[in-house]
């Protein structure tokens, strides 16, 4: 049987760069992108640690005395706009600490442990979330036991 | 990067994905690039940001790669970890309307097409 090419292996033989690279060689473009993932990141991370603590968009619109569409908005991109004090009260109602934290960009083994550590306090948290490149967002701490729990994963 | 992204190339030598992305504003195209450089390093077992990449159709599945109102639908290969982006709508509303039924529906036969044509080794391999 004839050999099939997959998608990777024509990649690599047509070499060259991806279109994402080529947009982060200009340093604006670089940033506007960075800021864009950072917000998912923090947003994936929301969602993450609802999971864990299997708490629904519902159950968090009660604890925070909100509407259930303000926290459907924040976990569809509304965390983008989010207020610090916003994510301190959302962290609040989650029982994490809201921690926020600007970390050098040095080789010092402090800042991998530093990360190693809060990697360790949320499993599975979202790397570049974890790896707080930018901090403009902070960092969300539990502060209490948690439980994993299957979730949907189809897109995962 | 745990995924890697590559846009749907027809028949008749165009890239819809592609061309819809050049016609984006460049804010808009940040938007998108923020969005796949997200999903790629997304780790396997877990979901992107919602507002980021959303399930347009199950079985097979088909997702889309979200910039602002923006929805580009991508399908992944047979084998690998390579999604391919095949087309764009505009979401305006609530609910996905007539067009991005139609773009989905186009999307499947993008991704019926494509298998055919890598198994038949006249996708990658050509010249």
């Amino acid at each position: 049987m004839a050999h099939i090419m997959t998608a990777d292996e024509a990649r690599k033989r047509r070499g060259g760069t991806t279109l994402v690279e080529r947009s982060k060689r200009d340093p604006v473009r670089a940033a506007q992108i960075n800021a864009i993932v950072a917000e998912a990141s923090v947003e994936q991370l929301l969602q993450r640690i609802m999971e864990l603590e299997h708490v629904t968009a519902a159950e968090l619109a009660r604890r925070m005395n909100a509407k259930p569409p303000q926290i459907s908005r924040d976990l569809h991109g509304g965390l983008s706009r989010a207020t610090l004090s916003r994510l301190v009260m959302i962290a609040e109602a989650l029982g994490y600490d809201f921690v926020p934290a600007f970390v050098p960009r040095t080789k010092d083994r402090r800042r991998e442990k530093f990360i190693e550590a809060y990697r360790g306090l949320i499993p599975n948290a979202p790397a570049k979330a974890s790896a707080p490149v930018k901090s403009r967002t902070g960092l969300v701490v539990r502060s209490r036991s948690s439980h994993t729990k299957s979730v949907d994963r189809k897109i995962a | 990067m745990y995924r890697s992204f590559e846009w749907f190339w027809a028949d008749d030598g165009s890239m819809p994905g592609f061309d819809a992305f050049e016609s984006l504003r460049p804010r808009e195209q940040n938007d998108f690039e923020g969005s796949l450089d997200h999903w790629g390093n997304v780790e396997p077992g877990q979901r992107p940001a919602q507002s980021r990449v959303n399930a347009e159709h199950e079985r097979p599945l088909v997702l889309a790669i979200k910039a602002g109102k923006h929805r580009f639908t991508a399908f992944r290969e047979p084998r690998g970890h390579t999604w391919i982006v095949f087309g764009h709508y505009l979401k305006e509303g609530e609910k996905r309307d007539k067009t991005g039924d139609r773009v989905v529906a186009r999307t499947l036969l993008a991704r019926h097409n494509y298998f055919k044509r890598v198994n038949n080794g006249t996708y990658y391999d050509r010249g």
